[in-house]
């Protein structure tokens, strides 16, 4: 039987208690944290109510979302503010409210105060609930040691992302950068009113965009096809990730499979209720799909193109989970269904986010990815004994997705001696590091760099082994573009941007783990005896890129996509069309996807 | 005025009022095709006033033998005020059968036209919602124009004696569905697949109606299917405003945007700046509604033919091009459903004389895109012979399309008789290139205070 979330122990903790337990949390387990209730439980719909009634045993399940001290009503957290405003309707539902005493989101009717629960799927504070928990624990995530290990940002100004579950009638949900917001509405189908507040796929999908945003907010502009399909993938990964770690649902899964994902009907579809009653098919979008970049070449649709990055990733998740499900455990019994999914799942989880870090900053391709995910791997697993790398390499090579080939160009790096505690100070003191190695880097002479962003992390992996310390050195710029032609039709005689940039990772001992890097065309170091060989390649690759973008951009123009706009006005994002090019204060134009369209409408 | 038709497009800001005269044996027919505008009515008064003078008096008063109104924008018929036409004797007055109030083939579309209205209107009033210009500017179209439409529809038949008679709502067969005594009151036959009025002293002058159909609700609305990036259609569906009859629609319709112009609670927990931040950035479904009303509107032109003495004068109102086909189940476009009456498409393709560019020169008020220009309109136009005007102004409408939409002016400019170049129009692109004649860039009228573009068509021979 599913858990469901009881009615809470009466805890004896006051308020300064309880917060300076709340601060030792790191250090506790789980089950600590749950019995002294840092974490409390709450009734979500673990899909969506369309496969709640279908599959009672993956209908409603309580996760465990950290109790915070300041938590409020809303509900509203540290980075999460529900604000249940429905704009058609022009009305403020009341907020689910926060009963400090009990340490739960309460529902008062009739006198009293019950806390809320899955007896109250069909109220509104509910609905407020469901959202806000599944967003929280998706960020829980995201920021475990065993994924980024360190908080993750937003990319607005601000550390609260806005939540509303019922902004208004409309088969569509999105995250909108400009207003911190993610945006659920709801609408009618064969006499059912769908809520995407409700469906767990749409709520993680959404949020892994606003992770991804936070993480690298340069792919938000629109430069190329792979970057836009890439947001996508991330957005189902999260959702399909989530999804298997709930852990009644992974059994579920389990029972359903045997052990064999490539059985699976219920993770691997994503957004069930919404696509059978938006669209008329069974699901939105599926993992289980043969695509390669080949079968999508020709296609404009960014989710024909991510469809492609997620089949790879899952097939990855098959072969891994395949692969525990042949072991044995040290009694010479075979490994269950249940621990071989566990294990399978949680190593995946490692496998497949930790190499966002590793990512460039800019114009990501299927290829980086790729190249990430092997590093990443590299990096936390050396030695590789149960052969997970080749594994990733076929599914990869399968579709089409570019791996590089084995071997260390970083080798060739030499840096001028550096003190890693030093670069690691502040964005000015990375900086100095890079110009001090404007050669090695291949970093155009005349190019002023900025170094957009610089942290630290603190990693682990299975078993609670800490990876080595990472420090994560992010710079970019940009180059102009000429837009010349009349194939560029509105946008002739604008000038576009061509991002470049790289990031580095160190370890905390100054070595350099990962370059990755989005070459740019500028000129190199003037002086030959000076100018390292590998140079001329980059600066290559570089003019390759310039011309790849303006093909984009005409591509883009002719199938009628962009509109150029003087500037973003409230109350436009209506009648805004596909791609938005705005002006910015350097006069160059910027390129976003409008966050409407980006997905969830049928197309 | 010379033994000539005379087809005056004035000048009025963003919208259209032209003015035909026919000669018609000793006699002259005048006809006035919309009067409305976007933009302060100043030019429209004006025009009217300009129009008033060229009638010929009848009785003290300045008979107008024919008022057409294509469809209930605002920028066609906000000058319908009966104060402005206080001194004009109406002879006729043709609305579009959209307009029509009890109108057993259009009760979807005035429902959804009126859930349009409310929401529009909700949101125009709604405080603490600012909105950009071209987003007031949308809902404003879709916001009813009352006192146009009550003129038109009463006060001025009244006052020129021709009430209950006038005004008659047209359609392309129209005619197929007047009583044998009601056509031959109104002079109509049904000839040719449209239906033609007759009513002239030369009996080869023929003005055809050759749109919209009489079944608004088949041919323009659809059935609401969910197609793509509609934003409305479900919305659509699923309320009861649908169904309902016209007589209560507007109850509910405006039932579901409640209490309007009431502010609204502000939230505790995210600050105002956030909050205005975010109204600013939420789909509503007014807007979506606004978008296809926008559309279904024009798609509810008026299409006129007028052939006299061998030339041939077309004035399509807004008609709209998807160039797409027709499909009953969807929303269809005033030209695809013209080409796909076999008859009107005869009619159609063959060179014009004169052609009011549609939908103020937009990229889908003529068949241009998606195969139009080679399948249609070098049938229709011939740089020999056919004159082009478009009334215009640019940058007023256009959020991802720009109007007038410079490659259909170009394109335009190649195939007409009264090509211009303007160094000094506002698109840079089209500055050195040929266009059709404008509203916006001609030159003004020596002596007058008005501005238009006059064209003057000879009989066939001449």
């Amino acid at each position: 039987m599913p858990k469901q979330a009881s009615e809470p122990e009466s805890m004896s903790w006051d308020a300064e208690e309880f917060r300076a337990l709340y601060q030792a949390g790191d250090f506790l387990p789980n089950r600590t944290k749950s019995a002294l209730g840092l974490l409390m439980p709450v009734d979500v719909y673990v899909q969506d109510p369309f496969v709640a009634e279908q599959n009672k045993g993956v209908a409603l399940s309580a996760i465990h979302v950290r109790c915070e001290p300041n938590l409020s009503h809303g509900p509203t957290s540290a980075r999460i503010a529900v604000v249940d405003y429905d704009a058609d309707s022009h009305k403020l539902e009341p907020p689910a409210q926060w009963d400090a005493r009990k340490r739960r989101f309460v529902l008062k009717k009739d006198g009293k105060a019950e806390p809320i629960s899955r007896q109250h799927c069909s109220e509104p504070q509910f609905h407020q609930v469901n959202v806000w928990a599944i967003i929280q624990s998706v960020l829980d995530m995201y920021e475990a040691t065993w994924v980024l290990g360190r908080s993750a940002p937003w990319a607005f100004e601000g550390n609260r992302i806005i939540v509303v579950p019922h902004a208004g009638y409309l088969a569509n949900a999105f995250y909108d950068r400009s207003s911190k917001s993610i945006q659920f509405y709801y609408f009618d189908a064969q006499g059912k009113r769908v809520y995407t507040c409700l469906s767990h796929d749409i709520i993680a999908h959404e949020t892994g965009h606003a992770i991804l945003d936070g993480l690298r907010p340069y792919y938000l502009e629109d430069s190329s096809l792979q970057t836009t399909a890439f947001h996508e993938f991330v957005a189902d990964l999260t959702a399909i990730m989530t999804s298997l770690l709930n852990n009644e649902l992974r059994w579920e899964v389990g029972k359903q499979s045997g052990g064999d994902l490539s059985q699976d009907t219920i993770v691997s579809a994503l957004a069930e209720e919404f696509g059978r009653y938006a669209t008329g098919r069974p699901y939105l979008r599926s993992a289980q799909n043969p695509n390669g970049i080949a079968a999508v070449k020709a296609s404009h649709s960014p989710y024909d193109w991510s469809e492609v990055l997620t089949g790879a990733m899952f097939d990855i998740l098959k072969g891994v989970v395949a692969q525990y499900m042949r072991r044995e455990l040290k009694s010479g019994q075979k490994v269950s269904t249940r621990q071989a999914l566990s294990w399978g799942v949680n190593r995946f989880r490692r496998i497949a986010l930790q190499p966002l870090d590793y990512l460039p900053p800019v114009d990501v391709q299927f290829g980086d990815y790729a190249r990430a995910v092997l590093r990443a791997d590299e990096v936390a697993d050396a030695l590789d004994e149960h052969g997970f790398r080749p594994l990733m390499r076929a599914a990869f090579a399968a579709r089409g997705i570019e791996c590089p080939s084995e071997g260390d160009e970083l080798e060739r790096l030499r840096f001028y001696a550096y003190d890693i505690e030093r670069v690691s100070r502040s964005r000015t003191d990375a900086y100095h590091f890079l110009n001090e190695n404007r050669r090695q880097l291949c970093l155009p002479a005349e190019q002023d760099i900025s170094v957009v962003n610089l942290y630290q992390t603190d990693k682990t992996v299975m078993g609670g082994a800490r990876l080595p310390r990472e420090i994560v050195v992010q710079y970019a710029w940009r180059e102009d573009v000429e837009l010349k032609g009349k194939e560029y039709g509105a946008l002739a005689g604008q000038t576009a941007s061509l991002l470049c940039g790289g990031t580095l990772i160190f370890d905390g001992r100054g070595n350099l783990l990962s370059w990755m890097r989005k070459q740019g065309s500028g000129k190199q170091e003037p002086n030959k005896n000076l100018r390292r060989r590998y140079c001329e390649e980059e600066r290559n690759k570089g003019l390759q890129r310039r011309e790849q973008l303006q093909g984009y951009l005409k591509l883009r123009v002719a199938a009628g996509l962009v509109g150029l706009l003087e500037r973003e006005a409230t109350g436009e994002i209506n009648t805004r069309p596909p791609v938005v090019a705005t002006c910015a204060d350097d006069g160059t134009l910027r390129l976003r996807v409008s966050p409407h369209l980006r997905h969830w409408a049928a197309e | 005025m010379s033994d000539r038709v005379i087809i005056r497009t004035y000048d009025v800001g963003f919208g259209d009022c032209i003015f035909v005269q026919i000669p018609d044996g000793q006699d002259k027919f005048c006809m006035l095709i919309d009067c409305g505008t976007s933009d302060p009515a100043e030019r429209l008064k004006a025009a009217i006033a300009d129009v008033r003078t060229t009638l010929p008096e009848e009785g003290g008063k300045a008979r107008l033998d024919l008022l057409v109104a294509t469809h209930p924008h605002a920028d066609h018929i906000k000058g319908f005020d009966p104060a402005w036409f206080e001194r004009f004797k109406i002879g006729r007055i043709w609305l579009t059968a959209f307009m029509k109030p009890d109108h057993p083939q259009a009760k979807k579309t005035l429902a959804f036209q009126n859930m349009a209205h409310a929401a529009a209107r909700g949101l125009l009033e709604r405080s603490g919602l600012q909105l950009a210009g071209g987003t007031r500017a949308l809902l404003q179209r879709s916001i009813w124009n009352p006192g146009a439409l009550k003129a038109l529809r009463e006060d001025l038949p009244q006052s020129s004696g021709i009430y209950p008679q006038y005004p008659l709502y047209v359609a392309r067969d129209v005619a197929k569905r007047l009583k044998v005594q009601e056509r031959k009151q109104h002079k109509l036959k049904f000839e040719q697949g449209s239906t033609c009025f007759r009513g002239f002293k030369e009996p080869k002058t023929c003005l055809r109606v050759l749109a919209p159909e009489w079944d608004i609700d088949k041919y323009y609305l659809g059935e609401g299917a969910f197609d793509g990036p509609a934003l409305s259609d479900p919305y659509l569906l699923g309320t009861q405003a649908y169904g309902a009859s016209a007589e209560t629609l507007d109850g509910a319709g405006a039932a579901a945007f409640l209490e309007e112009g009431a502010a609204v609670v502000h939230p505790e927990n995210i600050s105002e700046h956030d909050f205005r931040q975010l109204r600013g950035r939420l789909l509503y479904s007014g807007l979506a509604f606004s978008q296809k009303d926008d559309k279904l509107k024009n798609n509810t032109s008026v299409v006129l033919l007028l052939e006299w003495r061998g030339r041939r004068l077309l004035f399509p109102g807004d008609a709209e091009w998807q160039g797409t086909g027709v499909e009953e189940s969807r929303r269809n476009s005033t030209w695809d459903v013209m080409f796909h009456v076999p008859q009107v498409k005869q009619v159609l393709l063959q060179p014009l004389d004169f052609l009011k560019a549609a939908h103020h020169g937009s990229h889908n008020g003529t068949p241009f895109l998606k195969g139009g220009k080679a399948d249609y309109l070098e049938h229709m136009l011939s740089a020999q012979r056919t004159q082009v005007v478009v009334s215009t102004v640019t940058g007023e409408h256009g959020e991802d399309m720009p109007v007038p939409y410079p490659p259909l002016m170009q394109a335009l400019g190649g195939l007409v008789a009264n090509k211009r170049r303007y160094p000094h129009a506002p698109e840079e692109e089209l500055r050195s290139v040929d266009q059709p004649q404008r509203t916006d860039l001609e030159p003004p009228v020596q002596g007058k205070k008005v501005r238009y573009v006059e064209v003057a068509i000879d009989a066939a021979g001449a």
